[in-house]
């Protein structure tokens, strides 16, 4: 008798792909449609759990994009100030909602005027943009400015130089500005500025207008660069908070399901971009929540590790060659839990992602936020 | 010329002693005029040669930043302004120490060319320098505008006079007249001759112009 699952591999099953595998040893990236060498350059964008793939990318010997870098007497002169222009490829702080990343693609490309929206707190300028980029703010708006423009410079730069853009969909749940129709990373008054009911309006993007955002994020930025390649992937950090009716899990549950949903559909219509399971490693049931933290909202650094050694080997294969021998993955020791083998990384140290979406939270509970 | 010792004294080199002992034995001195260094703010230009930048001066609006470079935070130029300067004003308080009686005029080095112009000269200017007509008058300006504040500033709080280069050497904007150049950094003999005659005035005001 011969059906369409007669012959299908073992990963197409459940049984056979997922109940008889460790999860540590489960390869749960399907084939990738182009594979990356250490000579491809690559940029990140996205919500903060995208900081850990710059991270471990530099810490696997390969260099993600620096379209923004520091410049030699900021180096110098301020070196912590300097870090800051290492977690992405330029210096757009977190971008959680494709919307968002689609309007700074827009402003770089110059098909959508630079957005000014930026707030004096102390003596010092802050951009509402990118909140939390400049710690210490500018000394004047026009410096500000300035340094706006010079980051748009450099992003459209960017996407004209890449090969691979990695963007992680972290939010669906935003807030924008009524009158300029700008949106933000995160409310106003929480990280920086005043809060203004008039102004600052909450959204909750629904899948049709992410799907619409995230092609158009693709078209556009192909118009810059027609031989870019996508990966995509989707945050498996809920949500600190949510602005909806709904409770936080179910909320996180729905913008989840969204992005997760709607990379689907792009990808599947789209050559050259790939879906990255990192929601699914960690936060797949069968993870048995492995990788989260005791607040069950974090992801561990072994989480990452884990989900950052699956994206190095779909994408780079063969890592000791491709990047000079200094790729290593984390070593895994098996464990017995829950009457299953599962594989445990060894931790390693590395910052915790800076997330602006904290200060929701924050601001909620009345803490001093800076 | 002079340094800070590391039990925070002011240590000056024999020479700087030696030359400033004779003004000060001579009676019919009655000023001392001093053109330290310059370089202070081209050493920034410099920099700006190999990693272009821009940075944002409040005071002059009309120099805006290039939207095509990295913009240095104003505390920065500042700073690296204050390090390079150093030198100079502990010069400038060990002259006051071994000097106190002669009051110090300190001549203010001559603002930036235009870049055109400066890319025009040949001049006998150290290699590392040929290339600086590259960075934008604009910032160049706006190095001089900063250095020159903050040196004024600082002298001034030593006890020293401080000559701005004379007006009449500037275009409308502040860079130097391009007819006034030596090379692509020093002014030349005529623009000598200008600073002598501000001199002239300012220590005794009315013959400036026939000095």
């Amino acid at each position: 008798v011969t059906h369409p699952y007669r012959d299908l591999p073992d990963r197409q099953f459940w049984r056979r792909f997922v109940s008889d595998t460790p999860w540590r040893d489960l390869d749960v990236m399907d084939p990738p449609s182009f594979r990356l060498g250490a000579q491809h350059r690559v940029a990140t964008a996205g919500s903060c759990f995208a900081q850990h793939i710059t991270r471990h990318m530099k810490r696997h010997g390969l260099q993600p994009h620096a379209a923004e870098p520091a410049h030699p007497l900021v180096r110098e002169l301020a070196p912590a100030l300097a870090e800051s222009y290492g977690a992405f490829s330029a210096r757009y702080g977190n971008v959680y909602t494709v919307r968002q990343m689609l309007e700074l693609l827009r402003q770089a490309a110059g098909t959508r005027p630079m957005v000014q929206d930026f707030v004096e707190d102390d003596g010092r300028w802050y951009d509402l943009l990118r909140p939390a980029v400049q710690p210490d703010g500018w000394a004047s708006w026009d410096e500000a400015m300035a340094d706006r423009a010079w980051h748009l410079q450099c992003v459209r730069r960017m996407f004209q130089d890449i090969d691979v853009f990695v963007f992680t969909l972290g939010l669906t749940e935003s807030w924008y500005h009524a009158e300029m129709g700008h949106t933000y990373p995160v409310c106003p008054g929480t990280v920086r500025g005043q809060y203004d009911a008039r102004l600052h309006r909450f959204q909750n993007f629904r899948s049709g207008e992410v799907a619409s955002d995230l092609r158009a994020l693709v078209d556009e930025a192909r118009a810059m660069n027609p031989s870019l390649r996508f990966i995509f992937t989707v945050s498996p950090v809920p949500l600190v908070a949510t602005r909806g009716p709904s409770n936080v899990l179910v909320a996180s549950s729905q913008s989840k399901a969204v992005l997760r949903a709607v990379v689907g559909e792009v990808v599947a219509e789209t050559d050259g971009a790939e879906y990255f399971p990192s929601f699914e490693i960690v936060s797949h049931a069968a993870s048995f929540g492995q990788y989260l933290a005791a607040d069950l909202r974090e992801v561990t650094e072994r989480g990452v590790a884990h989900v950052m050694s699956c994206f190095l080997k779909a994408f780079y294969g063969d890592l000791s060659t491709d990047a000079g021998g200094r790729v290593a993955t984390p070593e895994s020791t098996p464990v017995s839990a829950a009457g299953r083998d599962l594989r445990v990384c060894a931790p390693t140290d590395g910052p915790p992602a800076e997330c602006e979406e904290l200060f929701y939270e924050r601001a909620a509970t009345g803490l001093k936020v800076r | 010329l002079a340094r800070l010792l590391p039990d925070g004294r002011l240590g000056v080199a024999p020479g700087l002693q030696e030359l400033l002992a004779s003004p000060v034995g001579d009676t019919r001195a009655r000023a001392l005029v001093l053109a330290l260094r310059g370089e202070e703010y081209y050493q920034l230009s410099v920099t700006a040669i190999q990693d272009p930048c821009d940075f944002v001066l409040p005071d002059r609006p009309d120099l805006r930043a290039n939207p095509s470079m990295a913009v240095i935070p104003l505390e920065l130029v500042r700073t690296r302004l204050q390090q390079s300067l150093q030198a100079t004003l502990l010069t400038l308080a060990a002259v006051r120490r071994l000097c106190p009686t002669l009051p110090p005029i300190h001549v203010t080095p001559p603002p930036p060319a235009p870049s055109e112009a400066v890319a025009a000269e040949g001049g006998d200017v150290r290699e590392r320098d040929r290339p600086v007509h590259r960075v934008p008058t604009g910032v160049r300006l706006k190095l001089w505008i900063l250095y020159s504040g903050m040196l004024e500033q600082a002298a001034r709080a030593l006890g020293v006079r401080v000559i701005a280069p004379p007006a009449a050497a500037l275009q409308a904007n502040g860079t130097l007249r391009p007819e006034l150049l030596e090379d692509a950094i020093h002014g030349n003999a005529r623009y000598g001759e200008m600073v002598c005659r501000q001199l002239a005035e300012a220590l005794e005001p009315g013959t400036g112009a026939s000095s």
